[in-house]
């Protein structure tokens, strides 16, 4: 340890001249402020900003020349004998001369930045967005990684030797493999995981270097050939280690299987067979699993390209569609919301059928519809709506739309029927709700109806034909097409849909009490099921026949709140108004998503839900027993 | 390797890339001995020496110092070693002092008088920057240093290399003064042969990084002889003498031998009825020119 300080104390003692540098460098922040200019600008800005500024810079230079000569030079100039011919070892030189010349470096540091610091300190404190220290931690780990980079790079040149060629070959290989290995966990959205694995990798690497130097004075000593082939081997080495391990790492978050996460959200299909889960995977971050499971037998798929556009199915739920990016890279580097996605279609009857349609589209929160018969898709991005042929791969017909689009879905495999916002003025609230079918044989767009004031739709009913919009507190059955009211009822809707008799069912939640309210076909109401109290809620689905689940929460405010308590689940029996099953403290995680069709589903009712219990389980839930099953095997 | 060997270096062999520097080279030196290890440039001198020294390894072989691997036991080892390099490589912002103090520092044994002493007899003050000294003031500095901490082995790598014929006295008259006083074994690769001849046990020459010669002095002297036939052109062969070089003149012949014993030569002589024949003893000089440099002479 003595040899080691003796050994840094002189070749601070060498480099003494720095300091001196230095402090002139120091003196030239204070002498800018006083020159002339210096009045409007500000003399306690320009010192502040040229302390960072000269600091920063000489610093930095510095650490590249010390790092650049302090073994690389004294190899060359073979002056390194002059340790190694006297009882030392080769980490008190190696260490001694590192500590020497990163002590330099901080001391340099220190005398230009210190008193600026000192003389602006009330400029600096509120810009800083960050503590001093951090700061001045981060400049002086910069500087530490340049003086090391430039140490490597300078063995390397200094030796002339050809192994520089594959010095260069390995540095390309390794960039490459990190970004391979990273790019993975970026693409799924694991950020912090990804963040802390480049740390890592980078702590790795600086470690490696930091060895790499004692072992190639250890064994190369003070031949500059054999000193490079040394330094090459330990760090190529160890640097193939960490990408290894670091390799080996993502491997195994990418192994978590369904049963490794814990369900955050749930889309199940309207089919109620199929779910879209995913959630946090243990033990790995912010890595969330993405997984299209057969509710049926409990077997699951990986559906990374999901995490950029959830999961969707169809109406009929017998299609997951997922919109992935099409240059992960240019995702990566870019902002990931205006890259490039392309669309893959599954069909969930067809085991491993997923294709990349080869649609391109530009934004990943492009409005998408496909059609009854899966041979369909529509797209609206940019206020362009455009359709496309899945098995030709073919743009059968495009539009310019006036309005933005809020909902829309083939009315037939040749017309698409688009709900949009009449938006009078930019940056101003919509004011109306239109209607528009786009033929696709004559590539006509059409208004078909307008509503005013602004009308939401609800939902639509299976046929194409009624629509339920909410306008003005209060629930209209119009024409779907034309959106022409057909009759008006008096009630506050948060949530209706149709009941298989042409009646209507509505979630009231006025007064903060739910309570279910039965129309018939023309909406006259039929009687009303109270639910207790709720500031939220949803009828979720039919569950049998004459049977409805109604899904509420006291407290809440979103759909998808991830806490289950204060959820209530009720099935209703329509027929004899009562509830028949009430669950407590249960959440609904199947929100039916199908895509931007607002029709209901033309299917057989469905009794099978999955839901999230108090303690944050998923199960798979039965509304007419009551019966929960795990929701994978 | 026995103990009476402080050096014993064991088929070592020396590459850089594909040029052999050193070629299987074995040899001991005897406690007490100056060992002479002689040979034209780019012979492998420097690289034995850096080998023997542990500041670089062999490609195939060792260096043993004190019966102990060099390569792996450099640090220790280099408590008991002085070492004179070849080019200077102090720090050349150091003053000599601090020089001095610094290697204070990291030897456990360090004589600062025996320093100031010999810097004083050499007039070399110890506030002058090392790089501003002359060579010779250098090659001084760095043998002060060297023998400072009294060591069991001194390596002199070339020291009279640029020096002037005062600095090589003043040199050699030091280290002849301190292997009066304790008896060092020292080893010194030199180019100054005739300064070395009066200084050396024992002699070795490397050509081509191959030790071609490894013997005492005084048997390498008394078996190389200059014999001069003025008027006859002579067959030494057949006499059983090994000619180093053999120069035919007028009608006279001039040979160099390589194993003359004088019993074997007036055997020759009366055989070969050979009258006038002049045998002169050669320096080392003649005899390095005599085996290492045949092809400068051809």
């Amino acid at each position: 340890m003595t040899r080691t300080l003796s050994i840094a104390a002189r070749e601070i003692r060498e480099r003494s001249f720095v300091f001196a540098a230095a402090g002139i460098m120091a003196v030239i922040p204070f002498a800018s402020a006083l020159l002339p200019y210096a009045r409007t600008t500000g003399r306690t800005q320009i010192i502040s900003v040229g302390g960072l500024i000269v600091s920063i810079g000489f610093t930095f230079a510095l650490a590249l020349v010390l790092g650049g000569s302090f073994v690389g030079r004294e190899l060359a100039e073979r002056r390194l004998s002059f340790y190694f011919s006297k009882p030392v070892s080769s980490s008190a030189i190696w260490f001694g001369k590192l500590a020497g010349a990163l002590m330099t470096i901080a001391a340099c540091f220190a005398i230009i930045f210190v008193p600026s610091f000192v003389a602006a300190r009330r400029f600096w404190t509120p810009n800083w967005s960050s503590s001093p220290a951090s700061f001045i931690v981060a400049i002086v780990a910069t500087a530490v990684c340049l003086f090391l980079l430039a140490h490597v790079g300078s063995t390397m040149v200094r030796s002339r030797s050809p192994r520089v060629a594959l010095d260069l070959l390995l540095l390309c290989v390794t960039v490459g493999a990190i970004w391979l290995i990273l790019r993975p966990l970026f693409a799924s959205l694991a950020m912090q995981l990804a963040s802390d694995l480049a740390w890592s990798i980078g702590t790795a690497i600086f470690v490696a270097i930091v060895s790499a130097g004692w072992w190639q004075l250890a064994r190369g000593r003070t031949d500059i050939q054999r000193s490079h082939a040394e330094l090459s081997r330990f760090l190529w080495a160890s640097v193939g280690a960490v990408v290894t391990a670091a390799a080996l790492i993502v491997a195994w978050v990418f192994s978590a299987g369904p049963q490794d996460i814990d369900i955050k959200v749930a889309y199940q299909n309207p089919r109620g067979d199929w779910a879209i889960v995913r959630g946090p995977a243990h033990h790995r971050g912010d890595y969330e699993g993405i997984f299209l499971v057969n509710l049926t037998n409990g077997k699951a798929k990986r559906l990374e390209e999901g995490r950029f556009r959830g999961g969707m199915f169809t109406r009929r739920g017998d299609a997951a569609v997922s919109i992935a990016p099409f240059d992960l890279d240019k995702a990566l580097v870019g902002r990931v919301q205006y890259v490039e996605g392309e669309l893959y279609v599954e069909r969930l009857d067809a085991p491993g059928s997923r294709s990349a349609t080869g649609i391109r589209i530009q934004s990943i929160y492009a409005t998408v519809a496909v059609s009854d018969d899966l041979g369909r898709v529509a797209i609206v991005e940019r206020g362009l709506l455009s359709v496309h042929d899945l098995s030709r791969k073919a743009l059968l017909g495009s539009v310019r739309l006036p309005e933005n689009v809020y909902e829309m879905f083939f009315a037939s495999p040749d017309v698409v029927r688009v709900y949009s916002f009449d938006k009078r003025e930019v940056n101003r609230p919509p004011v109306g709700t239109r209607a528009y079918e786009f033929d696709i044989r004559t590539r006509r767009l059409q208004r078909t109806g307008e509503v005013q004031p602004l009308a939401v739709p609800i939902t639509v009913s299976a046929d194409g034909t009624t629509a339920l919009l909410r306008s003005k507190g209060t629930l209209v059955v119009a024409d779907a097409r034309t959106l022409a009211q057909r009759f008006a009822i008096a009630v506050k809707p948060r949530n209706a849909l149709f009941l298989g008799n042409g009646g209507i069912a509505v979630l009231d939640l006025s007064n903060d009490n739910a309570s279910v309210r039965i129309f018939d076909a023309q909406g006259a109401p039929v009687r009303d099921i109270a639910l207790g109290p709720a500031t939220f809620g949803g009828i979720r689905e039919i569950v049998a026949n004459k049977k409805l689940l109604a899904a509420v929460q006291r407290g809440g405010r979103y759909l998808d709140d991830e806490n289950p308590r204060g959820w209530s689940l009720y099935v209703i029996d329509l027929e004899k108004g009562v509830v028949e099953r009430q669950e407590r403290d249960l959440a609904l995680r199947s929100q039916f998503r199908s895509l931007s069709d607002p029709r209901q589903a033309d299917l057989a009712p469905v009794t099978q839900f999955v839901v999230a219990d108090a303690s944050g389980k998923f199960w798979r839930w039965n509304a007419l027993t009551g019966e929960r099953k795990k929701v994978f095997g | 390797m026995t103990d009476a060997n402080v050096v014993s270096i064991d088929s070592m062999t020396v590459r850089y890339g594909r040029n052999v520097a050193v070629d299987d080279v074995s040899l001991d030196v005897p406690r007490g001995t100056v060992y002479a290890l002689l040979g034209r440039n780019g012979a492998g001198k420097s690289s034995l020496v850096r080998c023997l020294v542990g500041q670089q390894k062999p490609a195939h072989g060792r260096a043993i110092l004190f019966g102990e691997d060099v390569w792996t036991r450099r640090a220790q080892l280099m408590e008991r070693v002085g070492i004179v390099p070849e080019e200077a490589d102090a720090p050349p912002e150091m003053t000599v002092h601090e020089l001095s103090k610094f290697c204070g520092e990291i030897y456990s044994r360090w004589d600062h008088n025996a320093v100031r002493d010999r810097l004083s007899r050499f007039a070399i003050k110890p506030d002058a920057r090392f790089g501003t000294l002359s060579k010779g003031q250098k090659k001084q500095v760095m043998l002060a240093m060297a023998l400072a901490v009294s060591p069991e082995l001194l390596v002199l790598d070339d020291p009279t290399l640029g020096l002037d014929v005062v600095a090589r006295k003043s040199l050699f008259d030091e280290v002849i003064s301190d292997l009066a006083d304790r008896g060092t074994t020292t080893v010194i690769t030199t180019h100054d042969l005739a300064g070395v001849e009066a200084l050396a046990d024992r002699v070795a020459i490397l050509k081509d990084g191959r030790l071609v010669l490894d013997e005492p002095m005084e048997a390498l002297k008394s078996r190389f002889r200059r014999i001069r036939f003025p008027y006859a052109a002579v067959a030494l062969a057949a006499g059983n003498l090994r000619t180093a070089s053999v120069t035919q003149w007028g009608g006279g012949t001039e040979a160099i031998v390589s194993n003359y014993d004088d019993v074997v030569f007036e055997r020759f002589r009366s055989a070969a009825n050979v009258t006038h024949a002049d045998v002169s003893p050669m320096s080392l000089e003649e005899i390095f020119i005599a085996v290492a440099g045949e092809e400068v002479r051809s």
